[in-house]
């Protein structure tokens, strides 16, 4: 993956392209497919997966990745090249395309690297739950459409 | 062998579970005014109504999580904020923030590890039915605690 975007830290920086970017290159490289930004909807997704990596250091919040059971379901048959696939490893693939594209989005800010550092993913499923971050600086995200479905990218700093 | 190095391997090999249950002891004091001790998990089966969970970074790399009912959420929220704590919102916000000092006081409490270990924001999740899945792949420690004669779940599970 190539190393673009030069950011550092700022409150004020935004960050939303060096994410988008950071997701695109996980999806080309990992699932061989280009997804582009979806339109916004008002549409909520209630359930499914969530993936979460935390950010720790010079930069810290944290990256999750959301999407419906059947789309985590496709990434999973798509990064193991299998035409059936386990609930463990439905889980084990959105949690590694998450910290992949935190790994990723990390990089991508010259001189942060070495002092921000990512924990370990968790990913959540279920049909009924709700997440609530306390990081209270700046949250921005991106809805990218993945095989037609849309998949939620969010990245939560601490101000 | 380096430091780094040399504390990743007492890391695999450490206890960690009384250095847990203190930090767990002494935030509950200080912060909510009781005295929690360790309970047997089988007999106080705790609930997941509400599971806060905070990233360890670094030197020791992880996730802690506190899990509980939604009441006991609630309580806790009361105790920290007073009766105000009225919304989930609040309730969320005290149990991840009694999970970020938890976490802190654990990460202080092992010598040499506190400038190298560093710690994400907490989340919270709350729901009737879900899941979580840690992909760490490493030792994992449990504590259950009772706050107002209900169970509480404090876990740490490490990357190998």
């Amino acid at each position: 993956m190539t190393a673009t975007a030069a950011a550092k830290p700022s409150p004020h920086e935004n960050w939303l392209p060096t994410l988008v970017l950071a997701t695109q290159e996980v999806f080309e490289v990992v699932l061989g497919c280009k997804v582009k930004q979806a339109e916004p909807s008002s549409e909520v997704l209630k359930g499914g997966f969530t993936a979460i990596v935390g950010l720790a250091g010079a930069l810290c919040g944290v990256v999750t990745v959301c999407c419906a059971a059947v789309t985590a379901e496709l990434m999973a048959k798509g990064m193991l090249g299998d035409a059936t696939v386990s609930q463990r490893q439905v889980v084990d693939a959105l949690g590694e395309m998450c910290n992949m594209i935190a790994g990723n989005f990390k990089n991508k800010l010259a001189g942060t690297d070495e002092r921000s550092m990512l924990s370990v993913p968790t990913v959540i499923s279920g049909g009924q739950y709700s997440l609530h971050s306390l990081a209270d600086g700046q949250s921005v995200e991106s809805v990218l459409l993945y095989e037609d479905a849309r998949v939620t990218v969010r990245l939560q700093l601490q101000g | 062998m380096s430091t780094d190095t040399s504390f990743i391997t007492r890391s695999h090999e450490e206890n960690w579970l009384p250095v847990l249950e203190l930090a767990v002891e002494e935030v509950f004091e200080i912060m909510l005014g009781c005295r929690v001790k360790p309970v047997a998990q089988a007999e106080h089966p705790p609930s997941s109504e509400f599971t806060a969970m905070i990233g360890l970074a670094g030197a020791l790399c992880g996730v802690i999580t506190v899990c509980c009912s939604a009441k006991s959420a609630g309580q806790m929220a009361t105790k920290m904020l007073g009766d105000a704590a009225a919304s989930q919102s609040e309730v969320g916000d005290a149990l991840g923030e009694i999970c970020n000092m938890i976490a802190g006081n654990f990460k202080n409490k092992l010598a040499g590890t506190d400038e190298r270990c560093m710690l994400s924001v907490p989340t919270v999740i709350s729901g009737e039915e879900y899941s979580l899945h840690s992909m760490a792949d490493g030792k994992a420690v449990e504590t259950v605690l009772l706050f107002e004669n209900a169970p509480v779940a404090v876990r740490l599970e490490l990357q190998a």
